[in-house]
C-alpha cells in the first residue's frame, strides 16, 4: 500500500540552526509511530512539518499523496482540517469557550458546527459530564483529552500528538493512551512524539532523532 | 456557531471587553455631545443673538431734517413728528404678530442733571398691555378677524435687551412705572457719583424732575452714559402730551433666501397680485416693515444691521472653534480607541495561532475578530450616543441653561465612525497574527 507519509531529505532550518537535518521517513497507512529523542532534536518540528503547520526548507514531503512541500497558505490551511488532527504538547485551548464549544469551534472550522457530534466526541474520552466546563476549570488530563476530542472531531486520517502524556500523572496517561490504542485498532495513523520508552513500547515502530537526524528505526516488541 | 462565539468571546472575557467598550463608549458620547452641541449650539446663538436686541427701528414719516447722533434725536422733541406710544399694541395685531418678540418706544433729550449736560431718555422698563377679545386681526392682505380671546404682552427694554445689567434693581411699579423711579448708566454714574437709592434732578425748559435711581445700567454700549426714565417722566419734561421719538421692534425674521425663488429680489410693487399674497405671508424682513408701516400709519420702518454683522462673524469664529475642538477631540478618542482594539488583538496572537492549527483558514479568523470588533464598535457607538445625548443635554443646561436640541441625524454617523475606528484599531495586528504561522506565535509563548 502507499505510505501515508514519505519524506525524502526533509531539511528545516531556523535562521542558522538547522533542526531538521535531511530526514528520511516513510510511515504506512494505519501505522503508530513513535518519535523519540532528546530535548531540541527535533520532534516537533518534524510533527509541525507533517502537520502542515509550517514548510520544509529543502527536500521532499508528501502527505496522503499530496506534495505538501508545494503547497502554500490557503492550500495547507485547507488540507490540513481535511487530513490531520493535531493533539499538542501543550493544551491549545481556547480560554472562554467550553470544553463542548472548543470541539465545536474544530467542527465549525472544518464545515459545521454539530453539537450532538461533539458531545459524542467528548463521551468517547470520558467527558461527557464535563461539556460545559472551560479549560481553566479542567485538570490537565481532561484538558489533554478535550484536545484529543478535537483532533479526531473531523475524521483525520492522520493523528498527530506531541508527548500527549508529558504532563500528565499515571492515571491520566493510562487514559489517554487507552484512547490512542483505541485510535489505532480503528484504523487511524498515529505518529506520536514521546520521552518515555513505555509509551514509546506501545507503538509498532520508533524512530530517533539526534540533532535533527534520524537514527534507524527498531522495531519495538508489540510490532 | 458564530454567534456562539462571539457571545462567549464578549461575556466571558468582560474585564478586556468592557475596556474596549469604554473607550469606544467614551469616544461615541464625545463626538456625539460634541457635534450636536456645536451645531445646535450655533443655530441656539445665532437665534438668541437674533433675539437679543432689536432689528427694527421705527422712527415717525418726516421730511424735517433732524440732527441725530448714535441713535439720538437732538432736536428738541417739541419740533419733531412723534409716534404715538398708544398705537404701538397694533403692532401685535399684524400678519406676522407672533413674530414681533419684543418693542419699545424711546423719547430723548438733553437735559441738565445735577448741573450736566445729559442725555435722558424716556422708555417703557416692562410694559404690559392686554388686546381684548373681538381686536381686529390682520389675517391676510385686506383681510382681518376678531381675535377669539383676550391676550396679555408684555413690551418694553427689559425683554427688548436682554443682555442690560442693572446693579441695584429694574424701577419698579406697574405699567411703565410710577415715575419717580430710573436707571442710570455705569459711566455717568461714575463721573457723577451716583449710587442706586440716590436721587438725581433733571432740568430742561425750565422744568424740573427728581427720579429715584434704583440700578446702575451697564450695556457696553452708548446707554452707559446716559439716564433711563419712564417715558411718561420724559414727557413731562420734554412738555409734550404724549408721543415717542422713535420705537426698536425684535422681530423674528428669515434671510431673504428662504423666499420662493421667483420673488427673490423683487419689489412688492411689480409683483402680481398673487406673488405679493405669497411674499405677504412670508416672514421675511420686508413684508414685516411692510405690515408695520400699514399698522402704524405715518410711520416708516427700516431694518437696522449692526446686529445681524456682528453675529453672522462671531458665528463663524465660534464655529471654527468648535470644528477644530471637535476635530482634537476626535482624532484623540478615536486613537485611544484603535490602540485598545490593537491591544486586544495582540494579546489574543496565542488564540489566532490556536484557530489556525485546527484548522481555520485566514478568512474564517478575520471573519471572527471583525465581526466581533464590529459588534464591539456598535454596541460601544450606540451606547455612546445614548450617553452623549444626555451629556449634551447637560452641557446645554450648564452652559445656556436650558436642553438644546440635539438632532436624530447624527446616530448613524456616530455608528458608522465607531465602527471605522473600532475596524481599523483591529485590523492591523489582525492582519499580522493572520499571516504569523501559527507554529511561531505558539512558540513564542
Ligand atoms: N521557531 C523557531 N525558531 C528558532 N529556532 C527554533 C524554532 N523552533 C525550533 N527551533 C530550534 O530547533 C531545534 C529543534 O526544536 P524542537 O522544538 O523540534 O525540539 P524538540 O525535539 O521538540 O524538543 P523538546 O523535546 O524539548 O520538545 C531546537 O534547537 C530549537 O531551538
Ligand atoms: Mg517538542
Amino acid at each position: 500500500m502507499e505510505p501515508i507519509i514519505t519524506a525524502h531529505a526533509l531539511t528545516k532550518r531556523y535562521n542558522g540552526t538547522t533542526a531538521l537535518d535531511r530526514v528520511d521517513l516513510t510511515v504506512a497507512p494505519g501505522e503508530w509511530l513513535a518519535i523519540m529523542g532528546p530535548s531540541g532534536s527535533g520532534k516537533t518540528t518534524l510533527l509541525n512539518l507533517i502537520g502542515c503547520l509550517d514548510l520544509p526548507s529543502e527536500g521532499k514531503l508528501l502527505v496522503a499523496g499530496t506534495e505538501v512541500s508545494r503547497l502554500s497558505g490557503k492550500d495547507l490551511t485547507r488540507f490540513r482540517r481535511e487530513t490531520v488532527g493535531l493533539v499538542f504538547q501543550q493544551f491549545y485551548l481556547v480560554p472562554y469557550l467550553t470544553a463542548l464549544e472548543n470541539v465545536m469551534l474544530a467542527q465549525y472550522f472544518h464545515s459545521i458546527a454539530d453539537e450532538a457530534e461533539a458531545r459524542q466526541a467528548l463521551d468517547e474520552v470520558g467527558l461527557g459530564g464535563r461539556l460545559r466546563h472551560l479549560p481553566s476549570q479542567l485538570s490537565g488530563g481532561e484538558q489533554q483529552r478535550v484536545c484529543i476530542a478535537r483532533a479526531l472531531i473531523n475524521e483525520p486520517k492522520l493523528v498527530l500528538a506531541d508527548e500527549p502524556t508529558g504532563n500528565l500523572d499515571r492515571a491520566n496517561e493510562d487514559l489517554v493512551l487507552g484512547l490512542f490504542k483505541r485510535l489505532h485498532e480503528q484504523g487511524h495513523t498515529v505518529v506520536m512524539v514521546t520521552h518515555d520508552p513505555e509509551v514509546a513500547g506501545l507503538a509498532q515502530r520508533t524512530v530517533h532523532l539526534d540533532h535533527g537526524r534520524l537514527a534507524e528505526a527498531v522495531p519495538t516488541a508489540s510490532g | 456557531m458564530l454567534l456562539r462565539i462571539l457571545r462567549e468571546a464578549l461575556g466571558r472575557r468582560r474585564r478586556r471587553v468592557a475596556l474596549a467598550f469604554l473607550a469606544i463608549l467614551l469616544a461615541a458620547s464625545l463626538s456625539t455631545a460634541l457635534l450636536g452641541l456645536s451645531t445646535s449650539v450655533l443655530e441656539r446663538m445665532s437665534q438668541e443673538l437674533r433675539a437679543y436686541g432689536a432689528n427694527i427701528l421705527v422712527t415717525p414719516r418726516s421730511e424735517a431734517v433732524r440732527l441725530e447722533i448714535g441713535d439720538i434725536s437732538y432736536t428738541p422733541p417739541t419740533q419733531q413728528p412723534l409716534l404715538d406710544e398708544t398705537d404701538l399694541h397694533k403692532l401685535k395685531t399684524i400678519f406676522w404678530r407672533n413674530n414681533i418678540r419684543g418693542f419699545a418706544p424711546f423719547l430723548s433729550l438733553v437735559a441738565s442733571v445735577n448741573g450736566e449736560p445729559v442725555v435722558v431718555t424716556g422708555t417703557w422698563f416692562e410694559h404690559r398691555f392686554t388686546l381684548a377679545r373681538g381686536t381686529r386681526l390682520t389675517t391676510n392682505v385686506g383681510l382681518e378677524a376678531a381675535a377669539r380671546a383676550t391676550q396679555e404682552y408684555v413690551a418694553g427694554v427689559k425683554g427688548l435687551s436682554p443682555w442690560w445689567r442693572v446693579q441695584g434693581r429694574w424701577p419698579a411699579g406697574p405699567g411703565d412705572g410710577m415715575g419717580n423711579e430710573g436707571l442710570i448708566g455705569s459711566t455717568l454714574a461714575n463721573k457723577l457719583g451716583v449710587q442706586p437709592g440716590d436721587t438725581i434732578n433733571m432740568q430742561y425748559a425750565g422744568r424740573s424732575r427728581t427720579v429715584e435711581v434704583t440700578g446702575i445700567l451697564s450695556t457696553g454700549g452708548l446707554e452707559e452714559q446716559q439716564v433711563f426714565v419712564p417715558l411718561a417722566t420724559a414727557q413731562e419734561l420734554a412738555g409734550v402730551a404724549q408721543g415717542s421719538s422713535r420705537v426698536l421692534v425684535s422681530a423674528l425674521v428669515l434671510p431673504e433666501d428662504k423666499l420662493v425663488g421667483e420673488l427673490r429680489g423683487k419689489s412688492p410693487d411689480e409683483m402680481t397680485p398673487e406673488q405679493y399674497e405669497v411674499w405677504y405671508c412670508s416672514p421675511v424682513m420686508g413684508s414685516v416693515l411692510r405690515q408695520i408701516e400699514e399698522a402704524l400709519p405715518g410711520v416708516q420702518a427700516r431694518p437696522i444691521l449692526q446686529v445681524s454683522q456682528a453675529e453672522a462673524s462671531f458665528a463663524s469664529r465660534i464655529q471654527l472653534m468648535a470644528l477644530i475642538i471637535t476635530l482634537v477631540a476626535l482624532g484623540a478618542s478615536a486613537l485611544a480607541v484603535m490602540t485598545t482594539m490593537t491591544t486586544l488583538v495582540l494579546e489574543r496572537r496565542r488564540e489566532i495561532a490556536i484557530m489556525k492549527a485546527i484548522g481555520a483558514d485566514d478568512a474564517q479568523v478575520a471573519v471572527l475578530f471583525l465581526t466581533e470588533a464590529g459588534a464591539l464598535g456598535l454596541l460601544g457607538g450606540l451606547a455612546g450616543y445614548g450617553l452623549g445625548l444626555a451629556l449634551a443635554r447637560l452641557l446645554g443646561v450648564w452652559v445656556f441653561g436650558h436642553a438644546l436640541p440635539v438632532g436624530l441625524d447624527l446616530l448613524p454617523l456616530v455608528l458608522l465612525l465607531s465602527l471605522a475606528v473600532a475596524l481599523l484599531g483591529s485590523l492591523g495586528p489582525l492582519r499580522q497574527a493572520i499571516g504569523t504561522p501559527p507554529v511561531y506565535a505558539l512558540r513564542g509563548n
